[in-house]
């Protein structure tokens, strides 16, 4: 057993490296579920779950993390049938849109009234 | 146990159904590019597994049972273009032949166990699971809009701008 610990950990280790991307991530599960992210963010759960995280590049000093703009909206009916509607947008467009309240109100709109379109 | 029952256990499973970086046997693997009903700017495909399911794409992936994916590759452009100009325009539709080889999102339904080794992510699982990864470079801009409301028909839109493209 303790081989097994050791190649996970090795595994891990060697794979979990500090990354160069954003990753925005939402999860619903139902089971045994043991995991590690980068920076070390580790996890054990059992049964029921549900997680929502991002994983953010380390900036050095004087630099921004990614701007990011979202709107989404979601209705959930099962675990894998949802239907969702959403707008995500990072770096420059987001920068440019979070100035623009209009745009931003536009986008709100036009997501949280889909569905009741045609 | 000895090395001939591994060997017979191993050729057992195998038998059972085995794809490889999306790549496997017809009946228990299907992989297929998905064109939304209405605009579409975004390459997108979609594949299904039973039985092990290896990918070796991005880190080491292996999956034992019942796994569905669905990856959405950006259309790369070399200005800030904007998704949100879509919400307005009727059938938009183009999938790129062009397409960023790195998806900016994906999408997992998977039942079975599975044990995941990325640059970063690593874990092991067993149950049922819905999972949706959205991933982008740092250095990039991008936007990204999606829509399945079925009074609406399906609406994907990826746009990327690479930081070296930029003008």
């Amino acid at each position: 057993m303790k081989k097994y610990v050791l190649l996970f950990t090795i595994l891990s280790s060697v794979t979990s490296c500090s990354s160069k991307h954003l990753v925005y991530v939402q999860e619903s599960s139902f089971g045994l579920n043991v995991s590690v992210g980068t920076e070390g963010v580790s996890k054990f759960s059992l049964g029921y779950d549900r997680d929502i995280f991002a994983i953010v590049p380390k900036k050095t000093d004087g630099q921004d993390a990614m701007s990011l703009l979202s709107v989404n909206k979601v209705v959930v009916k099962s675990l894998d049938d949802m239907s969702i509607s959403e707008f995500v947008a990072g770096g420059a467009p987001a920068a440019k849109l979070a100035q623009d309240t209009e745009a931003v109100n536009k986008l709100r709109n036009k997501i949280y009234s889909s569905g009741g379109e045609k | 146990m000895n090395i001939k029952n591994y060997i017979l256990l191993l050729s057992a499973i195998l038998s059972s159904g085995c794809s490889i970086n999306n790549k496997g046997f017809p009946l228990l693997y299907k992989e297929e590019i998905v064109e939304p009903s209405k605009n579409n700017l975004s390459k997108q495909v979609k594949f299904t597994s039973f039985g092990i399911h290896i990918d070796t794409r991005s880190g080491f992936i292996i999956n034992f049972g019942y796994i569905k994916r669905k990856y959405i590759y950006p259309l790369v452009t070399s200005n800030d273009s904007d998704c949100s100009n879509i919400l307005d325009s009727a059938h938009h539709k183009k999938i790129p032949s062009d397409a960023d080889r790195t998806p900016i999102k994906i999408v997992t339904n998977q039942a079975g166990l599975s044990g995941e080794f990325s640059p970063t992510f690593s874990g092991v699982f067993i149950g049922y699971r819905t999972r949706n990864v959205f991933i982008s470079e740092a250095t990039n801009s991008f936007t990204f809009y999606q829509s399945n409301f079925t009074q609406l028909g399906e609406q994907t839109c990826a746009l990327v701008t690479k930081s070296e493209e930029k003008t």
